[in-house]
């Protein structure tokens, strides 16, 4: 199974199962672990942080308005854009989408959480980095 | 203060309110995580840094520790303060925080664990040094040794099952000639509805009070117990009004229960803030839990005292010492506080809507913890507690009058709240005569209002210019 595979079902049983942690114990999903730590090789010494900012802080308020089309994280965790820093992003501006197509990451406490495109459609605009802090809720990919 | 620069703060509300203005009085950093319903909540705007962590359902933000811890790291808080409620006493969240190399502000996970449990609670306070319910020490098997048990610890007793619970498979027996088939009833009851039929006995209480002890101690085994609070007068096992000191204790029995709590605190090895519950009748004090925690109540005890406890839990959880001991310890006067909800006075039913007008009282002796403001909206997912209403004054007698004039000030307008009913408690001839138990609001909000309990409130206000 492929490192993305093995992401992707493991996050699938933990949404089915309505897990949101696990204790790092077997070798696979220890696998797994260290390949986050691979992939995120900066992260892992200093953590993405947040904008500190008031207005910027404040700004996902004002973004769910202007943003109604976005595809908003699911939980606070760090966005990634592509399987790993240099690699192809999932998608860019004008690429066409389906319907469950994984166009994002979100990472949290060590477990992937893809960000499928709920309906088919045309991107339109990203509005977040790759590796960056991102708030539950917050807009994400704007598909149209 | 050298090792926490920055706090995250696992709560919503008034508590987180107070956390963040204990943080910026010591020139710590605060993050504030709140969930959607929170967005225009007074926390997550006056923290330094504000994550969102989820929707308004509880279950997935406040108590969500994948994205509370989450929020810290990508905030680098190097604390967590969990507050009172949620994860407050969450020995496994505690660890989690500490395992991922952040302070926890708390006792020790592994004390939460010991105190939490109540039977395990009970073996420490036996073990420590703390009075408890008498009772028989395990099962009880026959009824000759019900019968002998119960002569001991002296009637009225109450028989319980070892599996019981939610009030089921509990009976009281208040003489001995209604043993032998309350035994027997309660025997049954329990092989049927718990499928064990263990009984086990224990003194019964008819008249308890609540009062319980504030206990402060450092990571280098010093402890001090700053008094005792009296929170007898409850309802459906909510603290209504609480006070500083317990007026009904005599200085002899309070210095006694200060020296055997200090005592057991310094045993069981107890850091941060923590308080022993007890209920207290005809004199003796009975052990009931402890909160391993900062208490909603821990106002009177902070204006009594002059301890910000906040500040010292932030301290302790940093390493540093008490830095007093004891003999340090001063109480003035006496502080009351009183919980306003936005409820109903007399049917309580939670009264959430948008506040239209926010004016708390003021001036000397009066502080009011609270999250709300005018507009705000309460939210109905969470707690109906809005404010704290707390007054301090030299004397039982003064409070009490302070605590007029800030209840006639204080005005909220847009939802009922609690206020009227405290005004009538205070005006209650029992209540100024320290004449009530724990179940005494709950009888006297059944009663039919009686004009004789109420003591015309004399006109305290100045009249001349």
């Amino acid at each position: 199974m492929s490192f993305r595979a093995t992401v992707e079902s493991m996050s699938k049983i933990m949404d089915d199962m309505g897990i949101t942690e696990l204790d790092l114990e077997r070798q696979f999903l220890f696998g797994v672990y260290r390949k986050h730590i691979h992939l995120s090789k900066g992260a892992t010494v200093t953590m993405p942080s947040f904008p500190v900012d008031k207005n910027v802080k404040n700004s996902t308020t004002a973004g769910n308005k202007e943003y109604a089309n976005a595809l908003k994280s699911p939980m606070v965790g760090v966005v990634y854009l592509a399987t790993e820093p240099g690699a192809k992003p999932f998608v860019k501006v004008g690429d066409t989408v389906h319907a469950g197509d994984t166009v994002a990451l979100v990472e949290a406490m060590k477990t992937f959480n893809p960000i499928k495109a709920t309906a088919d459609g045309v991107v339109k605009e990203i509005l977040v980095n790759d590796a960056q802090a991102v708030e539950f809720d917050q807009p994400l990919i704007v598909i149209e | 203060m050298s090792q926490i620069k920055k706090v995250l703060i696992a709560n919503r509300g008034e508590i987180a309110l107070r956390i963040i203005r204990a943080c910026r009085d010591m020139g710590i950093r605060t993050v504030a995580v709140y969930s959607t319903a929170d967005r225009n909540a007074m926390h997550t705007q006056l923290a330094d840094e504000s994550v969102c962590i989820g929707p308004a359902p509880s279950r997935d933000s406040y108590l969500n520790e994948s994205a509370i811890l989450t929020a810290a790291l990508l905030t680098n808080a190097d604390a967590i303060h969990p507050g009172y409620g949620f994860l407050s006493e969450n020995a496994g969240f505690a660890r989690k925080v500490e395992s991922h190399g952040m302070i926890w502000i708390g006792p020790s996970p592994d004390m939460i664990v010991r105190m939490g449990d109540k039977v395990n609670a009970k073996k420490t306070a036996i073990a420590c040094g703390l009075p408890v319910v008498p009772g028989s020490d395990g099962a009880i098997n026959t009824l000759d040794e019900a019968k002998a048990c119960a002569e001991k610890i002296g009637y009225p007793v109450m028989l319980k099952a070892a599996s019981g619970g939610g009030g089921r498979g509990i009976r009281a027996v208040h003489k001995a000639e209604d043993l032998a088939e309350a035994f027997a009833t309660t025997r049954a009851e329990a092989k049927s509805g718990f499928g064990d039929e263990t009984l086990y006995m224990e003194k019964l209480l008819l008249h308890p009070r609540h009062i319980e002890f504030q206990i402060l101690g450092d990571k280098h085994g010093n402890v001090v117990v700053l008094g005792e609070r009296d929170c007898s007068l409850q309802r459906k096992n909510q603290k209504v009004i609480e006070e500083c000191p317990a007026a009904i204790l005599s200085q002899k029995q309070r210095d006694d229960m200060i020296e055997i709590c200090k005592t057991a605190a310094k045993k069981m090895g107890y850091f941060s803030t923590g308080t022993f519950e007890f209920m207290y009748e005809d004199g003796k004090f009975y052990f009931l839990e402890t909160n391993t925690r900062l208490q909603v109540e821990h106002p009177v005890t902070e204006m009594v005292y002059g301890i910000d406890l906040v500040r010292e839990q932030i301290r302790i959880a940093a390493g540093e010492r008490l830095g007093y001991t004891q003999a340090n310890i001063v109480p003035h006067g006496h502080a009351i506080e009183f919980r306003i909800n936005a409820e109903d006075p007399e049917t309580f039913t939670p009264n959430p809507g948008t506040i239209s007008l926010y004016a708390p009282s003021g001036g000397l002796g009066v502080r009011v913890d609270s999250a709300v403001y005018t507009g705000y909206t309460i939210p109905p997912t969470y707690d109906s507690m809005i404010a704290k209403l707390i007054v301090h004054n030299t004397s039982r007698a003064t409070c009490i009058m302070r605590a007029t004039r800030a209840l006639d000030e204080f005005v909220i307008e847009g939802v009922k709240t609690t206020i009227p009913l405290h005004k009538k408690l205070l005006n209650n001839r029992d209540f100024r005569q320290l004449n009530f138990d724990n179940h005494w609001l709950e009888q006297y909000l059944s009663a039919e209002p009686n004009p004789d309990d109420e003591i015309v409130p004399t006109d305290d206000k100045q009249e001349e210019e």
